[in-house]
């Protein structure tokens, strides 16, 4: 009895709580304000960030479709992020909209969620208050 | 009559041909020192040079180059989903400048890149001082570290512009590696 006590206690004051984390990441969203064709890219590329070893992540909607392309490709010991210009510049080019940082823990709350998400998507989607963290 | 002539520098004495023999001798052997001498002097250039290479395949150095490839091996999915969109000069400009900003300033639990990547441009310094002081061999360190020297200018180029608002001469002795 005593140990069950020891390991909840443990394990209550041992996992960081979702507010803890975006503390540590203070460069991280704490909110989200994204359309139903945005929420529906960003989740179906949720398992692919839910595999991403280091905290935070890079997030980016940029380009949504090629994401899991991009996985594909042989990854060589120099991977490069340079970004090229496109040859010509257009005027209809898209504007950059820099990618947000997020999580794991934010991650995993949006997988939990992002049924709920895609059936009524919020205007705003707050992590406080989203993923049960009072 | 002409064959007196033409051996009209050998000495007629001993004691002659024994002096020209010996200064004969002599030049051959300052000859051979010389030679020696920058035999020796490329030897240790290569040898300081190889040190040099050991040290960067080793210990730190190698955590270091591990650490900003295996970051950005983690984050390469958003990556390659922002490269390949056609992006304006500005905005593929923008979006290069953000890249960086999350993988040298935010990721690894916001400890980044910073150490890792300063630690490597400290390293192409003394590189390129070695060279340029003749202590270390050219050929050598070219073939070794340009290529990856140029690597790191190329990726991380808004990290650096960001330090030398501050540092004007922020690792621009690194950078002449690249074309050393």
């Amino acid at each position: 009895m005593r140990f069950i006590a020891r390991v909840l206690v443990f394990a209550i004051i041992g996992t960081p709580t979702l507010s803890q984390n975006m503390a540590t990441c203070p460069s991280c969203a704490q909110e989200l304000s994204l359309s139903l064709d945005e929420w529906t890219c960003l989740s179906r590329n949720l398992d692919l960030y839910a595999r991403v070893s280091t905290d935070p992540i890079l997030v980016s909607l940029a380009g949504c479709a090629t994401v899991t392309e991009a996985l594909k490709r042989d990854r060589n010991n120099n991977p490069r992020i340079t970004v090229d210009p496109a040859a010509e510049d257009a005027a209809a080019r898209p504007q950059y909209i820099p990618a947000f940082r997020l999580t794991k823990s934010q991650i995993s709350c949006l997988t939990q969620q992002i049924e709920i998400i895609l059936t009524e998507p919020p205007d705003i989607f707050r992590f406080e208050t989203g993923c049960g963290a009072p | 009559m002409a064959d007196d002539k033409d051996l009209s520098y050998w000495p007629q004495t001993a004691t002659g041909r024994v002096d020209l023999i010996g200064k004969v001798g002599a030049i051959i052997l300052v000859i051979f020192g010389v030679v020696e001498y920058f035999d020796r002097k490329d030897e240790t250039r290569v040898s300081r040079t190889q040190e040099l290479m050991k040290e960067y395949a080793t210990g730190p150095l190698r955590d270091a180059q591990n650490v900003i490839n295996s970051t950005i091996l983690d984050h390469l999915a958003s990556i390659e989903a922002i490269r390949a969109v056609q992006w304006d000069a500005d905005a593929a400009a923008t979006a290069h400048a953000d890249i960086v900003q999350f993988l040298v300033w935010d990721s690894r639990d916001a400890d980044g890149l910073v150490r890792e990547i300063d630690d490597l441009l400290e390293f192409y310094e003394r590189v390129t001082i070695c060279v340029e002081t003749r202590l270390c061999d050219r050929e050598v360190a070219r073939a070794y570290f340009t290529t990856d020297a140029d690597w790191l200018f190329e990726n991380f180029r808004p990290y650096i512009l960001q330090r030398r608002e501050n540092a004007p001469g922020f690792a621009t002795i690194s950078e002449r590696l690249i074309d050393i």
